[in-house]
């Protein structure tokens, strides 16, 4: 009679446990965020989406657009932050017939061979076939040139993804099922099968596991540590990265809001567009409007010194934030479906 | 019978979870803004209330809850960064004179004199000192205001010679009592009216009412709710009675209200995470205190944005109370540690 009462009393005290850690999960108990303005900011793009971004030099960004769970074919633009902030969609010659090419496009990153000053481009794409990595050369013009399409029999539901060489990268597997009702069942049952991947340009081996919904992925400007944003755990994570290009983890904070994907500006700082309200974001049936909100962590010798709140809004202006960075005075934003919105910013601390 | 088990668990359930939310224990993450670089005008004492009195003057309270006999009213010269304790010409010779003074409010009279009115918390009772501003590092005592309704006070403002709203923070002033009241979060405060010989209540049923200011037109009396987080406004008539206009619930605990001259926007002082204040009024850990300065753009009195200006995690700023904006300054004030003076580089129109 003892044992069934203690047995009740845990399952009770263990149920309302998991019960508070869900509601935290999904951020139930906030109701909105404050808006945070480091200077005047404006819409460059009312909708669509650039789920990922990047500054490739002299002021233009390159994005991904037209992320949807549907699949369909998405764009990569351009936005010109040195001319106005003028967008444009680039051209993309050589493109496969095949189906499924630059289907909802997701993380991209760049690679700039220093030997030939060749710009590379590659773009994770979510095919009905399998994850696919698109590799494009882009053109001084800002034409792209389709080079190949890199797929890999371990690639799941893949996220983001950062070059360190020539065909070369590290890419974050966000969830094992890639069947829409499969993977929410994957994030609702809060099981670490996400992970990180490297790719060596043949093929893919797992470099790390165990991860909660691993989202945005990047590396140090000295190459030595790779920045994973474990969305799932609101935790950023360093990993020291070894010859054999293996990943070890070296520190692991904790945010408080659902970081997506990383960006290093020029001094080793890192750029994260987060969801601060999970529940807003997580479900795109539901049309709610998600926050968006990004935070400037700053490095001190590869690690966490300070995180800072730049840019925060309650889903007016831009809502969903998935990605940011900094270029000499501005930040441009980018969210999973809707707005990206080009900041001045007339503060930042030392 | 299993459903009512289910619903009294369920409403339980409820209970806890808001007690919980209330006191902020879903918190872990504390992040910083800054509106522009930001330096110390003083590192000690505190500075729990402050105002702009004009061309870089700011007057601040010090010395709150840090023993008797320290209490003072320092000056702060934007223009210069410099912070001097103001001397009081003609000050009684009375014990618990300027003890832990609190909340304070400037006015300026028709004839272009500015009076200051303090909140001290002498053993005896509540009281109130007024000064007459002589210049930037001295006031000249005028007199003492008391009333035997004022319990446990907070801040004031004032509207016309020796006319304000005053809010009661508590109502017990000490003991046990006043420790229930806090805890089990009873709306025994409220804001009461001095109509310049005697109080008398102006509005009731409030939990833990704070700072208080009034709107640019003088028609809106704003009061921070601070217990229940939330900002009241009320409309005050011209006999100076108070008729709740809205409320607005932001996720932190509002402390001191300023209000920007210009623009009509209200300054707020916050105190982001409860049981950690709960830690220091009861000294239970040393929590750092993290701080906080909000704008509510305002609007025809009414708020059309709320936005971040200032945010730390407590080891830049330690429990902040209240935040002015003046000559493209912040100027927040804390308990009893820093003031911290921010250039604002940006303000959104």
């Amino acid at each position: 009679m003892f044992s069934s009462f203690f047995v009740t009393v845990s399952l009770f005290a263990s149920g309302i446990y998991y019960v508070i850690q869900y509601r935290a999960w999904l951020d139930l108990d906030k109701e909105n965020v404050l808006n945070v303005v480091p200077g005047n900011c404006k819409a460059v793009l009312e909708d669509g989406g650039s789920e990922d971004l990047t500054h490739v030099g002299d002021g233009i960004i390159l994005m991904s657009t037209g992320f949807a769970f549907d699949g369909s074919k998405g764009q990569i633009k351009a936005v010109d932050l040195n001319n106005g902030d003028k967008v444009m969609t680039l051209n993309i010659s050589n493109a496969p017939t095949k189906a499924g090419f630059l289907a909802a496009p997701h993380g991209i990153t760049t690679w700039r061979d220093t030997d030939t000053d060749e710009l590379f481009l590659y773009v994770l794409c979510h095919p009905a076939s399998g994850d696919s990595v698109e590799v494009f050369k882009v053109e001084k013009s800002l034409t792209l040139t389709y080079i190949k399409s890199i797929t890999d029999s371990n690639f799941d539901f893949m996220n983001d993804l950062v070059a360190v060489g020539k065909d070369k990268f590290y890419i974050t597997r966000f969830s094992r099922y890639r069947d829409f009702y499969k993977y929410n069942m994957e994030i609702f049952s809060g099981r670490r099968y996400g992970g990180i991947l490297y790719y060596d340009g043949k093929r893919a081996r797992e470099v790390a596991s165990g991860y909660y919904l691993p989202n945005g992925i990047n590396i140090s400007p000295d190459k030595r540590v790779v920045y994973v944003a474990e969305w799932g755990t609101k935790t950023l994570k360093g990993f020291k990265r070894d010859r054999s290009n293996n990943l070890m983890e070296i520190w692991s904070k904790y945010t408080g809001t659902g970081i997506d994907n990383i960006e290093v500006d020029e001094d080793g700082d890192l750029w994260i567009g987060s969801h601060p309200i999970t529940y807003k974001v997580i479900d795109p049936t539901l049309s709610l409007l998600p926050p968006g909100q990004v935070i400037r962590v700053k490095m001190d010798n590869n690690a966490v010194s300070d995180i800072e709140i730049i840019y925060q809004d309650d889903g007016t202006n831009c809502a969903g934030s998935t990605a940011a960075t900094y270029v000499a005075g501005k930040m441009i934003v980018g969210t999973v479906r809707e707005q990206t919105v080009v900041c001045e910013v007339k503060y930042l601390s030392k | 019978m299993w459903w009512i088990n289910t619903a009294l668990f369920v409403a339980g359930m409820a209970v806890f979870l808001d007690y919980r939310d209330w006191l902020g224990w879903n918190k872990h993450f504390f992040y910083k803004v800054a509106p522009g670089p930001c330096k110390y005008v003083s590192e000690d004492g505190g500075s729990e209330d402050l105002t702009h009195v004009g061309n870089g003057l700011v007057i601040m309270t010090s010395g709150l809850y840090q023993g008797k006999g320290v209490g003072k009213i320092k000056s702060l010269n934007l223009n210069t960064s410099e912070v001097t304790t103001m001397k009081i010409a003609g000050a009684p010779d009375r014990e618990g004179f300027m003890d832990d003074p609190h909340g304070l409010s400037a006015w300026t009279d028709d004839n272009g004199e500015t009076f200051v009115y303090v909140l001290t918390h002498p053993q005896s009772r509540d009281t109130i000192e007024v000064f007459k501003l002589r210049d930037n590092n001295t006031l000249k005592y005028k007199r003492t205001i008391t009333d035997p309704m004022f319990t446990d006070m907070n801040d004031l403002v004032v509207v016309g010679k020796d006319k304000f709203f005053i809010t009661m923070f508590r109502y017990y002033r000490g003991g046990y009592m006043q420790k229930f009241e806090m805890l089990a979060r009873r709306p025994w405060g409220g804001v009461l009216y001095y109509d310049g010989s005697k109080a008398r209540q102006a509005a009731s049923g409030l939990f833990l009412p704070n700072g208080i200011n009034v709107s640019k037109d003088k028609k809106t009396v704003f009061v921070s709710e601070l217990g229940a987080k939330t900002l009241i406004a009320y409309q005050r008539s011209p006999g100076n009675l108070l008729t709740k206009l809205w409320e607005k619930y932001s996720d932190t605990l509002v402390d001191n209200i300023e209000v920007d001259p210009d623009t009509g926007d209200l300054f707020i002082g916050c105190h982001p995470v409860l049981y950690r204040v709960f830690s220091f009024i009861f000294n239970v850990f040393d929590y750092p205190l993290p701080s906080q300065v909000l704008r509510y753009k305002m609007e025809d009195n009414f708020i059309s944005e709320i936005e971040e200006i200032y945010a730390d995690d407590g080891s830049e700023l330690y429990g902040s109370t209240v935040g002015t904006y003046a000559m493209g300054k912040l100027v927040i004030g804390t308990v009893m540690r820093q003031t911290l003076v921010c250039d604002v580089n940006y303000l959104s129109p």
